[in-house]
């Protein structure tokens, strides 16, 4: 199908003498040195990365935090005692506008840096026990070592920060007596971070040592090492509560003193300082933390009532619930029933990867004599690709009874092996139709990681991307709310069916420098979502590697002196026609070949890129099939300028599809070609649909007018259907194909034109 | 012995029909035994996939049914002409009496020939489901110990029916002995003794049908008189020690101290003893030193690397590819984890466990590291029969086993019970993926190529496992092996452990257990596998259990009364160390560590060879000394074979030219240490050979040094001689 065409014409090729400012380096922040710093202290920070020039502040979501640059390169941080503990986004803001994030812990244990060299058996550095060590491997081979202090049967955990916190490193922790026998070895506990939880068999010198699994390095591999005897949460039981409710749950850890500790939790909405992984954009969750431990932990939150799995061999579901359970051995299997109608539909949705929890779900429903009738599928869709990868093992899916009757779900892990794992949990919802969404937005860089900047008089391009749950097809609006001032972002609709759009940021010649946050909300079918924000963590990794933010960063970037501007034709587009969209460039300078392109264009939609050598004006045309579901889109244009090393983005162009009306179809047989000074008929035949009676109108159009071709257009009145245009080639008609010629339908209610159709021409024009 | 059959069901109902001598021979009864017999069915001939001139038989007639349609009806019936029987090509060819390519195979005059011609005259019928079934075949004697006089033995191989009738088939049988130096056997059953003492094994087949006799070759007529200490021998000692009297021989001397500690630590802990080490163990005038020196090297964490390393073989942790930076943290972290069983202790039976049931990421589960390269059927089915089995079991893939029981069904039933190992995600821009997620997938199913049917998952030996349609029979499988009483568990690691240790397993080679290759001691092998099992598969215990044996303080030098021996551990046979041990032992002696490149920089100073993660770290040295590919669970794939290349790597090394010239080596410090030759030569050869100089060696030592005026390139060049000599290079 030839969707996307594009006519350009040379309107204006007057050359300027300015030429177009290149775009601007992207700031990337690989490492920030150390990572974390306790409340209430100050901590001078250094950090690393691409394109860091100019310098002037960082920014971190941390209310009263106070940043003090002391060089180019380095900062204080006065952290507020206040701030609650966990994982921020730090980004640096300079020349380049603000940087993508590096995590940044807040603890309330005491700091330590790491003092090399600590990194030979005789020389580890000291430090004291509830400490938080802050190192890197700085080489290949290099090994780091910390010195403690335990008695006898002190239970001193050791819980290495690295992958969670965005650093290269794949840690290995070790922990060697004084005579240097090692006692306890981890390579992965918490994902593939290690965790050490260590006995002291004697008073005594302990050692523990980090490195990487194949002995990589570089200032991208830091870590945090937590020494600590305090009290850890690790997971808590249920781990989702009901909104809007207290709920007692047991929260289970290490040096709790007991087997676990229970507490009464209620969801308040705020932020989440943990990591998040790119596919837990799904569903709400709130922070918890319990005074005195390490870090929060995050509950889910749901809106139906919450369940935990009890002992009964088959547990009674409501339809409007979610359920809590724990598959600790490998081979568990839980099993639960719900009654439903015939014909009643069921929404089942899991949640173990996206809870963190170390499983691989399956969930398969059975009828009354155990036949597996359904089974749920992973959701196998990555929205994000290798910069946001929202895959996951969760499976969901869609459950039609097909009879009256009870029905058995049945949950079990299939990754569980021999070993017993207490921390495998898992949620499954059981709901009707009620459709939802969840929303992020990320960068549409794909090459690194990259922080929102919006040129100051340009534009910025962000992609938002949409999950779409328990049977949400419909369209979603996504708008900005609070914008700083002298910044614009129109609504945008994500078109139905579809799963991602884009946002268009502008700032105007105006604008004062900005670094902050930008808030973004969702509507549809009268929900309301907020827009989460995402990012990659590194490139050229074997796997895709992407995380939630705090929060979505916004600032102003360096000025830009050109833009595109994108006036589509009509603001509404029927199925089977072509929307003609006219393309405006302005500059002072002169450009260089340059290729278009559309972004974010409905995904039955096409997308080809169009080259184009030097010109400023000209028109892009989409042909939106009638598969497409009506409905509103937004998508844009976007101009590589790639010797000025330039992308410029249009405005969004939002357009409203609707069914076909007239259904334009021209006749294979029509001749291909036709010869300077000859007529050909082309013949078409325009059928009126949907209760379309009245007329229309047909005739040759091409973006900036026919070149070198005569026809007259043709009426449809009455039950006529079919026609012909007799077309005329000039004596001096340009040869070779006209490109984007279309033939044009014009449906009228009252003289009024209402209906569009149309079709491209393929004509050449010989001798 | 207990011999455990394993037939399909198929094979199972091959029949004889009792009164088939007064009667028309029966095709499976008698027929087919005598292709066997005559080669036809062989694998060089019609027995091999697709036949002979277009002719094709089962190999060795495991697939009767088969054979009878190419035989009767295949090509229209052309190769038998019932009209004149004897004019039936199948005769013709087999007689030579038309071109064959096969040669003469039967001369019509035999009653072999009769038999055929009466099949055939009698209307070539194939097996009536009446027909007695042959149930086994029994050889006598089944052992026998020759001795001078008896240089030939007649066999005697009767088979027994379902209806309790017997005959005598030893014409008919086939013979293959184990150990051809030793025993041969001809084609009537008659053993004939060579002029090398030993034990051997005769496999007899019939049909489908095995029997095994074994025997005994004495080195002397007489017993060798023991030292009285052995006549006391308890434990695992008084097995080998029934073993020498049955063949009449003794046992070398003891290992001298200075032997055992070098031998122990090289063979426990892959590292040379120190001189210190060396010279406080023989100072030490303990009564237990031997098994205090064990439990020291079993504490220490090269223990823990040297196994790790061999298992890594085993398990297959390959890293090459052009990949190998993507596949290093997934093979690091198998190595590590490999490493760490054995420094933990952990239970043999959880080891395996843990490997054959693994699930979830490659990139936090290590053991899930061993689907990257293990990932076909054919190689789930023999890593694991070859690893933890000890049999191997391929040939088992296209054919009945030709030496054992092993049918197409016991191999694709193993097959089945990784039919369900789903794998996903991953990085798959690799050689091998890496990275990936293995899981219990919904289905997965292995059809029997010949049969078509759907295989259920079994064990080898095993009745079918009864799961549910959610069960891993993964678990089932490990379930079956680590049972006390299993047949292939216990013994298979226990004879691994003996063949490290000792050189050569009870078994030999240590993977290929079965009926036909038996164990040289049997009662020492089921002690050590009972006691191995008894222990809960504690595997240090086995390895103290082992080198506390008498077996393993003997010394390597053979005496008259032990010669010839290569199977009953009467003295330790050298072996040449293994490639990283080597390597890691000039490191050691010479006081330079060797640099090992990594994906991105080098590992880190002091990173030993035998630590590792995986075959693909560049080093021509541990290459041409035969570190393997890790291609196969086959140990074998380590070569300890003497090549030009190792002898050319000793003299123009750069590797070992750099040891030799460091200036921050022990050559170097000996140029400079000042000391009298002497003194330095006395250092040397404790450091390189765990032992003091002779005097004649010293002598010569230090002449040659004195002879030199470059003191540094002096040194280098003793201890360049030194470190090439067999004394330096073998474990002894």
């Amino acid at each position: 199908m030839r969707c996307v065409r594009l006519l350009a014409v040379v309107l204006c090729a007057t050359l300027g003498s300015m030429p177009i400012r290149a775009d601007s380096p992207n700031p990337v922040l690989n490492a920030v040195f150390p990572p974390g710093g306790k409340a209430g202290a100050s901590v001078t920070v250094s950090v690393e990365g691409l394109n860091l020039e100019g310098l002037r502040d960082l920014y971190v979501a941390m209310p009263k935090l106070v940043v003090t640059k002391l060089d180019a390169k380095r900062f204080r941080l006065d952290i507020p005692p206040e701030t609650p503990p966990g994982v921020y986004d730090l980004r640096t803001i300079g020349l380049h506008g603000m940087s993508s994030p590096r995590a940044f812990v807040v603890s309330q244990r005491t700091e330590v840096l790491e003092a090399e060299p600590n990194d030979s058996a005789d020389a580890p550095q000291a430090v004291d026990l509830d400490v938080v060590a802050s190192g890197r491997i700085e080489k290949p081979g290099d090994v780091d070592g910390y010195a403690f202090s335990a008695k006898k049967g002190q239970r001193v955990v050791l819980e290495c920060w690295a992958e969670r916190i965005d650093s290269k490193l794949r840690a290995v922790l070790d922990v060697h007596d004084s005579s240097g026998k090692r006692l306890a070895v981890q390579r992965q506990a918490q994902g593939v971070d290690p965790l050490v939880d260590f006995l002291a068999p004697v008073d005594g010198v302990y050692v523990a040592k980090l490195f990487d699994l194949s002995f990589l390095g570089s200032p991208s591999h830091f870590y945090r090492l937590d020494i600590d005897t305090k009290p850890r949460v690790e997971f808590a039981f249920p781990c989702v509560v009901t909104r809007g409710q207290t709920t007692r749950v047991k929260l289970f850890g290490r040096n709790l003193g007991q087997e676990f500790v229970e507490v009464d939790v209620t969801p308040r909405p705020g932020s989440l300082p943990m990591p998040m992984r790119s596919c837990q954009m799904v569903g709400d969750f709130f922070a918890y933390h319990l005074p005195g431990s390490n870090l929060p932990i995050l509950f889910g939150v749901t809106d139906v009532p919450v369940v935990v799995k009890d002992a009964a061999a088959v547990q009674e579901l409501a339809i409007g619930s979610e359920v809590c359970g724990q598959l600790a051995a490998g081979d568990e299997i839980h099993e639960f029933s719900v009654t439903a109608r015939k014909g009643e539909v069921l929404w089942l949705e899991a949640f173990g990867e996206r809870i963190g929890s170390p499983v691989d779900l399956e969930v398969a429903v059975l009828d009354a004599t155990r036949n597996e009738i359904m089974k749920l599928a992973d959701d196998v869709d990555n929205l994000g690709g290798y910069r946001f990868p929202t895959n996951h093992s969760d499976p969901s899916g869609r459950f039609v009874a097909p009879a009256d009757g009870r029905y058995t779900i049945l949950v079990r892990n299939v990754i569980g092996g021999l070993r017993r794992d207490p921390r495998r949990l898992y949620r499954l919802s059981v709901r009707r139709e009620e459709p939802d969404f969840d929303l992020a937005v990320i960068s549409r860089r794909t090459d690194q990681p990259a922080g929102f900047n919006v040129p100051v008089g340009g534009r910025e391009l962000l992609e938002v991307v949409a999950i779409r749950r328990r049977g949400m097809s419909g369209p979603i609006k996504v708008t900005a709310e609070t914008l700083p001032a002298g910044m614009h972002c129109p609504d945008v609709w994500i078109g139905p069916g579809q799963d991602r759009a884009v946002l268009v940021l502008s700032a105007s010649d105006s604008c004062p420098p900005f670094a902050g946050s930008l808030h973004l909300v969702g509507h549809a079918d009268g929900r309301v979502r907020p827009v989460r924000g995402g990012a990659m963590v590194w490139p050229q990794q074997t796997t895709p590697s992407g995380r939630l933010t705090q929060e979505i960063p916004l600032a102003t970037g360096p000025p830009a002196n050109a833009s595109l501007t994108a006036t589509p034709a009509h603001s509404v587009v029927y199925q089977e026609s072509i929307l003609e969209v006219a393309i405006d460039i302005e500059t002072a300078g002169p450009l260089g070949a340059m290729q278009l392109s559309a972004l974010g264009q409905p995904r039955l939609v096409g997308k080809p890129l169009v080259v184009l050598a030097s010109v400023k004006k000209g028109w892009i045309c989409f042909a939106f099939p009638a598969t497409l579901p009506p409905g509103p889109y937004t998508f844009a244009l976007q101009a590589e300028i790639a010797p000025l090393n330039k992308t410029l983005v249009s405005n969004p162009i939002t357009v409203e599809i609707r069914p076909a009306r007239i259904a334009l179809e021209i006749d294979p047989r029509t001749p291909t070609k036709i010869a300077r000074g000859k007529i050909i008929q082309l013949r078409f035949s325009a059928e009126r649909r949907h209760g379309f009676l009245g007329k229309i109108h047909t005739e040759l159009t091409a973006p900036g007018g026919v070149a070198g071709l005569l026809s007259r257009g043709v009426t449809f009145v009455g039950q006529t259907e079919t026609g012909a245009l007799q077309v005329i080639a000039t004596e001096d008609a340009p040869l070779g194909r006209q490109p984007f010629l279309r033939l044009e339908a014009v449906g009228t209610v009252e003289d009024q034109p209402l209906f569009r159709a149309s079709r491209f021409v393929e004509l050449e024009i010989t001798e | 012995m207990t011999r455990v059959r394993f037939a399909s069901g198929l094979l199972a109902c091959v029949v004889l029909t009792a009164s088939v001598n007064a009667q028309a021979p029966a095709y499976f009864a008698d027929v087919v035994p005598l292709l066997t017999k005559l080669g036809c069915n062989g694998g060089g001939c019609h027995g091999k996939a697709g036949g002979q001139n277009h002719f094709a038989l089962s190999l060795l007639g495991f697939e009767p049914d088969l054979d009878f349609e190419s035989i009767v009806q295949e090509a229209r019936g052309r190769r038998l002409f019932s009209a004149d029987p004897k004019n039936s090509l199948f005769l013709l060819k087999a007689t030579g009496a038309v071109a064959h390519g096969g040669g003469k195979r039967l001369a019509s005059d035999t009653q072999d020939y009769q038999t055929i011609l009466r099949w055939i005259e009698a209307g070539a019928r194939p097996a009536s489901p009446a027909d007695p079934v042959l149930q086994r075949i029994t050889v006598t004697p089944d052992r026998k110990v020759f001795d001078a006089a008896t240089r030939l033995h007649p066999l005697r191989v009767t088979a027994h029916f379902s209806t309790g009738a017997t005959r005598d088939v030893t014409r008919q049988a086939v013979y293959q002995s184990n150990e051809p130096e030793i025993a041969e056997t001809d084609d009537n059953g008659i053993v004939l003794v060579k002029n090398r003492s030993g034990l051997f094994a005769v496999m007899v087949r019939y049909a489908d049908q095995i029997a095994v006799f074994h025997g005994v070759v004495p080195h002397a007529q007489k017993s060798a008189p023991l030292p009285s200490a052995w006549e006391k021998a308890t434990g695992i000692d008084q097995h080998l020690v029934a073993n020498w009297k049955r063949l009449g021989i003794a046992p070398s001397a003891p290992a001298s101290d200075e032997e055992f500690i070098r031998r122990a630590s090289l063979d426990i802990c892959g590292t040379l003893p120190t001189p210190e080490e060396v010279k406080a163990y023989v100072a030490d005038a303990r009564p237990d030193k031997r098994a205090k020196l064990i439990d020291r090297l079993l504490d220490r964490p090269e223990y823990a690397s040297n196994f790790a390393l061999r298992w890594g073989d085993i398990l297959r942790n390959r890293g090459k590819g052009y990949s190998t930076r993507f596949q290093r943290p997934g093979t690091a972290m198998f190595t590590n984890w490999i490493r760490d069983a054995f420094a933990d202790n952990m239970p043999y039976d959880r080891f395996v466990s843990e490997i054959l049931t693994a699930s979830g990421s490659q990139e936090t589960n290590p053991p899930a590291v061993w689907y990257r390269t293990v990932r076909t059927g054919p190689e789930y089915v023999e890593s694991v029969a070859q690893a933890f089995l000890g049999v191997r079991i391929q040939c088992a893939q296209c054919h009945h086993h030709p030496a054992e029981a092993w049918s197409q069904a016991d191999y694709f039933q193993l097959a089945a019970v990784f039919a369900r190992v789903g794998r996903k995600g991953g990085f798959a821009d690799a050689e091998v993926p890496t990275g990936e997620i293995i899981f219990l997938a919904d289905e997965g199913e292995v059809v029997h190529p010949r049969t078509k049917q759907t295989m259920r998952p079994r064990a080898p030996g095993s009745a079918e496992f009864k799961l549910g349609k959610y069960d891993d029979p993964r678990r089932a499988l490990a379930q079956w092996m680590t049972t006390k009483d299993n047949p292939y568990f216990a013994r298979t690691m226990a004879n691994r452990m003996w063949g490290h240790f000792l050189g050569r397993g009870i078994v030999h080679p240590i993977d290929d257990a079965r009926s036909t290759n038996p164990p040289s001691n049997p009662e020492l092998l089921d002690a050590l596998a009972k006691g191995f099992a008894d222990s809960g598969y504690d595997i240090k215990q086995l390895v103290r259990t082992i080198c506390n044996s008498s077996a393993y303080g003997l010394s390597s030098i053979p005496e008259d009364a032990n010669q010839d021996d290569v199977q009953s551990f009467a003295r330790y046979y050298p072996r040449r160390l293994p490639a990283e041990v080597l390597l890691d032992a000039l490191g050691q002696v010479l006081e330079a560590p060797t640099k090992f490149r990594s994906v991105a920089g080098d590992f880190p100073k002091g990173t030993r060879a035998i630590e590792l993660p995986d075959e693909a770290v560049p080093s021509n040295f541990l290459d041409v000394f035969g570190r393997p590919a890790r291609n196969s669970a086959c140990e074998c794939e380590r070569v300890d074979a003497p090549a030009l290349g190792q002898t050319l790597e000793m003299v123009s090394s750069v590797e070992l030219q750099e040891k030799l010239t460091t200036d921050k080596g022990y050559v170097a410090r000996l140029a400079k240490n000042g000391q009298p030759h002497a003194h330095n030569v006395r250092d040397v050869f404790q450091r390189v050979f765990a032992r003091a100089p002779r005097t004649r060696e010293l002598n010569l030592a230090v002449e040659f040094l004195e002879s030199q005026t470059d003191r540094k390139e002096a040194y280098g060049s003793l201890l360049w001689a030194l470190l090439a000599t067999n004394e330096f290079l073998f474990n002894h």
